[in-house]
């Protein structure tokens, strides 16, 4: 896991990254964060 | 909120040094450093010669670029090269890498390019210039230019062994690479 934690810290940053646009902007640029989020998955599907 | 997300970034880099020291040791930590000289080099060009984007004023600065912009690039590389390592299961190697991992961390970079490019134009942080060429706000020569400078640092850090050979090459990739990407950009009608 402790491999792993830098994109652990990349998958909260998208989360934070969310929630800043929808409560401070009032948008969400959830298109563009597909392609990290499924890559990250990607990888926390392997087995470590 | 810009320096909030200046200082969180800055967190989050000092985190991914940590990481880097305590999982690879000195190799990590030397790692980090030539990857914040490639960042330095690089936002401090952009910005002194004008090319390819703009930032607002901030209030963390390194020379005359943004922090956040030279220190964004060690923390993105690391992040391609983690993930690389996860899913190609070959550690960053000392010499060339693969192919296959090279091309896993310029796929991943590419996704950090859709990641930020839009949220930085939105909170106006960065501006790419007049006319830049987009798709959902992630400009077309930043799916370029992210992969490209990765799969140059990471040949670079492979080929050259010699300390001299190995900072001269940054520099000079760090000022090539952003002047053949506005070229490109200019060529291209990007």
């Amino acid at each position: 896991m402790l491999r792993r934690l830098p994109l652990l810290l990349l998958a909260f940053m998208v989360v934070l990254g969310l929630v800043l646009e929808r409560v401070v902007y009032g948008t969400l640029l959830w298109q563009t964060k597909i392609p990290v989020v499924l890559l990250l998955a990607l990888a926390f599907r392997r087995k470590s | 909120m810009h320096l909030f997300i200046e200082v969180l970034t800055l967190v989050f880099f000092l985190a991914t040094v940590a990481h880097a020291g305590a999982t690879r040791g000195r190799g990590g930590l030397a790692l980090f450093g030539s990857l914040l000289f490639l960042g330095f080099v690089r936002e401090n060009f952009v910005v002194l010669r004008e090319v390819l984007y703009g930032f607002s004023p901030l209030s963390l600065m390194l020379g005359k670029a943004p922090l956040i912009a030279s220190i964004i690039w060690g923390y993105s590389i690391y992040l391609a090269v983690v993930w690389a390592e996860e899913v190609t299961g070959e550690p960053l190697r000392e010499d060339r890498p693969s192919g296959r991992f090279l091309a896993a961390a310029a796929l991943f970079m590419m996704a950090l390019a859709c990641f930020y490019e839009p949220f930085l134009a939105l909170i106006r942080m960065a501006r790419w210039q007049e006319g830049t060429r987009m798709t959902l706000g992630v400009p077309w020569i930043a799916l370029v230019g992210y992969p490209s400078l990765t799969i140059l640092y990471l040949l670079l850090r492979g080929w050259a062994k010699r300390p001299l050979l190995f900072w001269t090459g940054l520099a000079i990739l760090a000022l090539a690479h952003t002047a053949g990407l506005q070229a490109l950009k200019d060529l291209l009608g990007w």
